[in-house]
């Protein structure tokens, strides 16, 4: 098709240009949505260029009254994206969904930081994930540490590491959660078969998980070199060990957060699914 | 009249021609302008998301049709559009019939002492 002296496929057609806009101004709409907006748009124009052409009006002039009449673009699309609006309550759903999706994947991190923690405690000892204290200990604990580690120099010596094994046990545990609650998150998904559907949109996610666990990464760094300087090196293990995973965790949702403004296709900014 | 004043009232207005005949959005809107004489204004935009939100409400339903080679969007009031539009119509009257009597210039009552 040629389409040389139709004025509808032309370059400077008024009513393709004004669909165009159209088109780019819904984009952020649902699709079913902007596809039959568009067609009862176009059908409306060549309608009514055809009524004015009827009426003796030039094609040219006839497309540009029926665009006139029909107003911006602009309009008629905040028009119909303020009416797509989701309700508040869908958007209470999702970032509650979202919520659970860091906690989880945090918990992960915590539960790999206790993996980290039990290495340090393996190479430096229970006094570098725990620092022993200052203040008085019980006779009953100290019967109960003693009884555990009965290999313990002292009572101190014990307390230390029941409180090194207990950090230990604790994050991996929360990390077993978290993977479990990630995994019954993943099978909610697939269940309910709309992708998004259960949380904010993922460049938001994204940013709150690279900023969550970038500030993680910096307190538990300054904690740790806090615990080496004031607490005579004992105790450094049970921050630093958080920290390079935290870090890891800024670097893979930033990484993450960059591909969605990249690619907003893979990374949609709109709440519309 | 000025196209604010008719957007308040537009989805009466919509209910009302719809109602009467269904049809897609251009015909409801050449139909609204031959009926008033070109009396009421309204940006033509503004129909498309109205006939949606109708819709989205459950007082309008659509169904595509091909006509003339091309789809077109044909809205029809539902059974609870019916109702809202009876409902609607009854206020509208009410209200006009309320202005009317403010608006209207009494005579003069004479006050006996």
């Amino acid at each position: 098709m040629s389409g040389g002296d139709r004025h509808g496929d032309s370059v400077d057609s008024p009513i393709e240009n004004y669909l165009d806009e159209l088109t780019q101004l819904l984009a952020a709409g649902r699709p079913r949505e902007l596809r039959y907006l568009l067609e009862e748009t176009e059908a409306h124009l060549h309608d009514a260029a055809a009524a004015a052409v009827a009426g003796g009006m030039s094609a040219s002039e006839a497309e540009q009254l029926a665009v006139t009449r029909l107003g911006p673009p602009a309009v008629l699309a905040r028009a119909e994206l303020h009416r797509q609006r989701p309700p508040l309550r869908q958007i209470a759903y999702r970032t509650a969904g979202s919520a659970f999706v860091l906690a989880a994947v945090g918990s992960v991190a915590v539960g790999v930081s206790g993996a980290v923690a039990a290495i340090i405690r393996a190479a430096g000892g229970a006094a570098a994930v725990s620092a022993p204290t200052d203040s008085a200990l019980s006779a009953a604990n100290c019967s109960r540490w003693l009884g555990n580690d009965p290999g313990a120099s002292s009572c101190k010596a014990a307390a230390t590491a029941d409180w090194a094994a207990e950090t230990i046990f604790y994050r991996i545990a929360l990390g077993l959660v978290g993977v479990v609650a990630l995994a019954a998150f993943a099978l909610l998904r697939r269940r309910t078969r709309r992708v998004g559907s259960l949380t904010l949109p993922r460049i938001v996610v994204d940013t709150i998980g690279a900023t969550a666990f970038a500030v993680a990464a910096g307190w538990t760094f300054a904690l740790g070199i806090d615990a080496i300087h004031v607490s005579s090196g004992h105790g450094w293990g049970q921050w630093l060990s958080a920290t390079p995973v935290a870090l890891a965790g800024a670097v893979l949702f930033a990484i993450r957060a960059v591909d969605d403004l990249r690619d907003p296709a893979d990374g949609p900014l709109s709440l519309r699914t | 009249m000025k196209v604010d004043r008719v957007k308040g009232h537009l989805d009466l207005v919509l209910l009302g021609i719809i109602d009467q005949q269904p049809g897609h959005g251009y015909a409801v809107i050449t139909a609204l302008r031959e009926r008033t004489d070109g009396k009421l204004e309204l940006t033509e935009g503004a129909v498309y998301p109205a006939l949606h939100r109708l819709e989205d409400l459950g007082l309008l339903i659509s169904e595509w049709q091909l006509t003339a080679g091309r789809r077109r969007r044909i809205y029809r009031t539902t059974t609870v559009g019916q109702q809202a539009l009876r409902a609607e119509l009854r206020d509208w009257r009410a209200l006009v019939s309320a202005v009317d009597a403010v608006l209207t210039p009494r005579r003069a009552t004479a006050v006996s002492l």
